[in-house]
């Protein structure tokens, strides 16, 4: 039986009293929103939120699966959007940044400032919505939701710093036993990298299954609304509605019950609910030292 | 002559370098470059039936309410202050979980803590300035209520400035957290395991060996993550401030980012060409930043530049 | 010869049981527009788009289905009905615009909907009373002179405004069994409300005097109404800085922060504070006075008189122990009615379909059935007819809610008042139209910044930075308070903007004797 030194019994006591803590830190406040979701209205409105239901109810869930159709289809299309942007995207960034990483490509400076460039200038929305709505004729389609998301700057340049750390032999060796670069890619380099797809991966779909915006500009067809968007009108247009009812000098003056406290705290649960699943399937990927062990072999 | 031939010549070269590149250049080009030239509507008077095109030119005159407010000054100070801190905070409090969790050898405790450290990332602004409420507020919140528990005072936690500060960049912190955790820990899975090995029989403790191992061979994404978000030190959280902040004015000297400023002075007008002015200034500044340091970087260290 | 004359007879009585419902269809007021068969048969089919804000309740396919089908028959058009949800107006509305989309209709409004932006901008369509007479000549019969007046702007008009009178005065909705509880007699001023609120804050440790969140405060009957100004509009700023005194014909204009009244406002609201009237947290929290009032943490609420007296009725149903009541603390002080232009319609300016968009709008307006329709829902289903005059919800009308989703921007006077109104609006309005309301003739005067939108955006900001704690009696020297408010606002340009509208008040009020 190995000893475990006493330098490493240290460092994992502190380790693990630091990861607890700060474990801790970031769900309490996930706590006290799945608590809300299970508190009665009337509670929240008497006495606020807590961590535990104070009078608990599933009133909100009830509210919430009224109409299971509507929640049942959102995740659909967000599933959809969500699978084949990330498998796309992904595919595409690695290539991309593959390439920015080979010293033997001189313009790949000027390549990676052409695209580093378009994250300092912007035309704004306007142009934007044109774009995509006069031009690509994008509105009321999947590909709207799609395509936005489908690269980004950032994960193509933390992709590149990722494969950096594969040494440049690898490629070097493989030109000269005459290889093409591409297939150097397909066969040697993103077998390399699994830990960087994973992330650069995850990153990709978080961001497809966060995203509300593009729902929000482009689809008007309630059949297509993504999860996030879904969630978004109504947490968001409580506040905004009682904006509006502020200025409007009373002629705002909807007899709607609004949603309640409660309720966006059930929706939120709903909707993020699974994607932490996504995290421990990728977690599998994260195994130290794979690179060197493929290029002994 | 010889140029040209020069040219085609690296071209073919390097042709399917240049083919694997070619889904991402079109891309941009598409979706990024195209629209980049509606910012010429911060130069002009915007209005629709002439369209961007077609609208009147006014120069600078665009630029001029976010100066004339007198806040220009302290919102760009606010901007690049918070985010500096939220750089320098993040980054220490990321990798220290990351270094930690890569040599933790339990599985179980490693997918579960990662899993809900990321947690934060779905919860939107919207939520969290709903918890700051119940937390922070007077009469009801939990911070008083834990307060009096003990026998003390209640603080009016929304009339003092400075404590907003702390809150903003400890929620930043939080919301990032799983995110930036990730990012290093796949940079250290990277790092082989020999030289670890090698490192514990020439009798170097763990602490020696993420000192002279770890910490450097993260140098490069640290460096990466870095210019990143230095690249947008103009530029601030908008929803965070706002559902965090929101109204309160005797925040705003502490507070109020470039973000926030705008969207409140055009709320009313809606001026399209204001908020472009805005955004360009923001953008101007950023690129000015980014050109000094990226310069700076690559002088010192070529690889680990952006560009 | 029998067996012909039973089925002629039959088909004949058909015929004119058909005909007369179809005039019995038409509006109350007159003729229904382009029924006449010649133009119906010249009339192409044309399909219209039209955008209003909210979201899309459940049976709406079905309700405006049946009223496309009406509209069919009648002008051969048909409307596809789009809606902006109240969390996308921001994004959305402008949007509509900049991007050129095709759309025919849209809701809008002064103050809260972009009316005089987009119409600035050259968004809508220049309505001509050439255009109106012809395609729209019930709205241009039957709406008030003042609406046109008010919907100008550089003397063209823009939209057709509803035509419902609304007052912004607001009333309070007070607990009736705490006032008898502490012995306070009826509530009819300012000095009742702050007996009232004391005896709250002393007796009641659970209960505040009022829940002041959501941006709300007591700023409209305390300071607007007390003082008697009205913000001069197009000065778009949450709060009015720029205004005239309702009861002064002359054209001067005022600058708010500067007056005596507004001084005495901030102490007053200071000394609200310090007693507790309000959580010291109101200006983070997003619960308005309604949500604190119906649930029982505050004792009142102060809202336009729909909201309040609605709360109170629901409010006595769910506790009747309660005895909510809704009383006028400034009784006696002149009142202003809302623009019209608070609520209308506008057409695209790239619209291709102008001509019949009109008068598809004077029929939303005007026709009994469309009306009924877009209001209240499908009779049986949604809503029950109750005389010429009035309606009553019945079970499903949470798929389409009663004058729910903004179909607001063609309210009419044809429009029906619910069974279950409270009384006590009829009671205050009548009262209000009698004896309080006034006219002042800046009422109609939009103001034009274009050459002051940099300084109106500058002092936007300064509004909600000083503004709102000071409502709120969140600084703790309101004198000095008030003077940094005003200093900032001159720094802003507030100087320039108010000789601007000066100017072209002058010139307004000139041109109109």
């Amino acid at each position: 039986m190995k000893k475990i030194p006493k330098d490493r019994k240290i460092f994992n006591a502190v380790a693990y009293v630091v990861i607890i803590i700060m474990t801790l830190l970031c769900i309490i406040p996930i706590i006290i929103v799945v608590s809300g979701s299970f508190t009665s209205e009337t509670s929240i409105l008497t006495d606020g939120f807590n961590l535990i239901p104070k009078e608990f109810s599933t009133s909100a869930y009830s509210l919430a699966f009224k109409d299971p159709m509507i929640i049942l289809r959102s995740y659909g299309v967000t599933l959809f959007v969500t699978f084949s942007g990330t498998i796309v995207g992904l595919f595409v960034t690695a290539m991309t940044s593959y390439v920015l990483t080979r010293k033997d490509f001189e313009w790949r400076n000027k390549f990676s400032f052409y695209f580093y460039f378009t994250t300092l200038f912007t035309g704004g929305l306007v142009p934007w919505y044109i774009l995509m709505i006069r031009y690509l004729h994008l509105k009321d389609n999947y590909l709207a939701l799609i395509l936005p998301l489908l690269l980004s700057v950032f994960n193509i340049l933390i992709m590149k710093s990722y494969m950096s750390s594969i040494p440049d032999a690898i490629s070097e060796s493989a030109k000269i036993d005459g290889a093409g670069d591409f297939t150097i890619f397909i066969k040697l380099i993103l077998p390399l990298s699994k830990p960087a797809l994973a992330t650069v991966g995850l990153f990709i779909a978080l961001r497809y299954w966060n995203d509300w915006y593009n729902a929000m500009l482009f689809i008007d067809n309630d059949k297509m609304y993504s999860l996030q968007y879904f969630l978004y009108k109504i947490v968001n247009n409580i506040d905004a509605y009682k904006n509006i009812i502020a200025n409007s000098g009373g002629s705002a003056n909807i007899k709607m019950n609004l949603p309640g406290e409660s309720l966006k705290m059930a929706l939120t649960v709903i909707v993020t609910g699974p994607i932490i699943l996504l995290y421990p399937f990728v977690q599998k990927y994260f195994v130290q030292g794979l690179t060197i062990g493929a290029v002994k072999g | 002559m010889m140029n040209n031939k020069g040219f085609l010549y690296k071209v073919n070269k390097n042709k399917t370098l240049l083919l694997m590149l070619l889904p991402a250049v079109i891309f941009f080009f598409v979706f990024n470059y195209l629209p980049i030239v509606g910012i010429i509507v911060a130069f002009k008077s915007y209005n629709f039936s002439q369209g961007i095109f077609g609208s009147p030119w006014i120069g600078f005159d665009n630029f001029k309410f976010f100066f004339i407010s007198g806040q220009a000054f302290i919102v760009t100070r606010n901007t690049v202050l918070y985010n500096l801190a939220f750089i320098f905070v993040n980054t220490v409090i990321q990798i220290t979980m990351a270094i930690l969790l890569s040599e933790i050898k339990n599985k179980y405790f490693k997918k579960l803590t990662q899993s809900l450290m990321f947690l934060p990332y779905f919860i939107s602004w919207v939520i969290v300035g709903v918890i700051t409420y119940n937390i922070f507020n007077f009469e009801h919140g939990t911070f008083n209520s834990l307060l009096k528990m003990f026998n003390m005072q209640a603080i009016d936690v929304y009339s003092k400035p400075i404590a907003w500060i702390f809150i903003l960049i400890l929620f930043c912190a939080w919301q990032g957290l799983g995110y930036g955790t990730v990012l290093y820990l796949a940079a250290i899975m990277g790092i082989d395991t020999e030289i670890y090995e090698a490192a514990e029989i020439d009798g170097a403790n763990i602490f020696k060996r993420i000192k002279f191992i770890t910490i450097p061979s993260l140098v490069p994404t640290i460096t990466i993550l870095t210019l990143l978000a230095v690249g947008n030190i103009f530029r601030g959280n908008f929803d965070m401030f706002y559902n965090i902040i929101g109204n309160n004015g005797t925040l705003f000297k502490a507070t109020d980012v470039i973000d926030t400023f705008t969207v409140r002075a055009l709320l009313q007008s809606n001026n399209v060409g204001m908020a472009a002015a805005a955004g360009f200034y923001q953008s101007v500044f950023c690129f000015v930043t980014i050109m000094i340091v990226n310069t700076l970087v690559k002088k010192h260290d070529e690889d680990n530049a952006l560009f | 010869m029998n067996k012909f004359i039973k089925r002629f007879g039959i088909k004949l009585l058909l015929a004119t049981i058909i005909m007369s419902s179809f005039s019995g269809c038409s509006s109350n007021k007159g003729a229904d527009p382009a029924t006449k068969p010649e133009t119906k048969k010249a009339l192409s089919e044309v399909k219209l788009k039209m955008y209003i804000l909210g979201d899309k309740p459940k049976d709406a396919d079905v309700v405006y289905g049946k009223m496309n089908e009406i509209m069919k028959e009648k002008i051969n058009a048909t409307i596809d009905v789009n809606f902006i949800s109240w969390g996308d107006q921001k994004t959305k509305y402008p949007l509509l615009f900049s991007s050129g989309e095709d759309f025919d209709l849209v809701f809008t409004a002064t103050g809260w909907c972009y009316y005089n932006q987009m119409a600035t901008r050259n968004g809508f369509l220049e309505l001509t009373p050439e255009l109106l007479q012809k395609y729209a000549p019930e709205s241009w019969k039957n709406e008030p002179k003042i609406g046109w007046e008010q919907a100008k702007v550089n003397n063209k008009i823009y939209m057709i405004p509803s035509d419902k009178d609304e007052y912004g005065y607001e009333v309070v909705g007070i607990r009736g069994d705490l006032r008898e509880k502490y012995n306070i007699p009826p509530i009819k001023s300012v000095t009742d409300l702050e007996k009232y609120y004391d005896a709250v804050v002393k007796n009641e440790k659970n209960i505040v005097p009022v829940t002041n969140g959501g941006l709300q405060s007591l700023r409209v009957p305390l300071e607007e109404f007390a003082a008697g100004i009205k913000g001069v509009n197009g000065t778009s700023t949450t709060d009015p800085i720029i205004a005239y005194k309702i009861d002064d014909t002359s054209s001067k204009i005022v600058s708010v922060i500067d007056t005596p009244n507004y001084k005495n406002y901030a102490v007053k609201m200071k000394e609200y504070a310090d007693k507790g009237f309000w959580s010291k947290s109101s200006i983070s929290s997003k619960e308005t006075s309604i949500d604190g009032f119906k649930g029982g943490k505050a004792a009142s609420m102060v809202w336009n008189l729909e909201q309040v007296s609605s709360a109170v009725k629901a409010m006595n149903i769910a506790h009747p122990e309660w005895k909510g009541e809704v009383v006028d603390i400034l009784p006696g002080s002149k009142k202003f009615m809302n623009p019209y232009t608070n609520n209308g319609m506008g057409i695209n300016v790239n619209s291709k379909n102008s001509e019949r968009a009109l008068m598809a709008l004077d029929l939303l307006r005007y026709d009994r059935d469309i009306y009924d329709l877009t209001f209240y829902g499908i009779k049986g289903t949604h809503y029950e007819a109750v005389g010429d005059t009035q309606y009553k919800t019945l079970s499903d009308t949470a798929n389409f809610p009663a004058e729910g989703v903004c179909p607001w921007g063609w309210t009419t006077s044809i429009g029906r008042t619910e069974v279950d109104r409270p009384k006590v609006i009829e009671q205050f309005t009548s009262k209000w139209a009698k004896e309080d309301v006034v006219h002042n003739p800046l009422e109609t005067f939009t103001f034009n910044d274009s050459s002051v939108k940099n300084e109106l955006a500058a002092i936007n900001t300064v509004v909600t930075q000083y503004g709102l704690p000071l409502n709120l009696g969140l600084i703790a020297d309101p004198v000095k308070g008030v003077e940094i408010y005003s200093q900032k606002l001159k720094s802003a340009g507030l100087e320039k903007v108010m000789k601007e509208v000066q100017t072209q008040a002058d010139v307004f009020l000139k041109a109109m004797k």
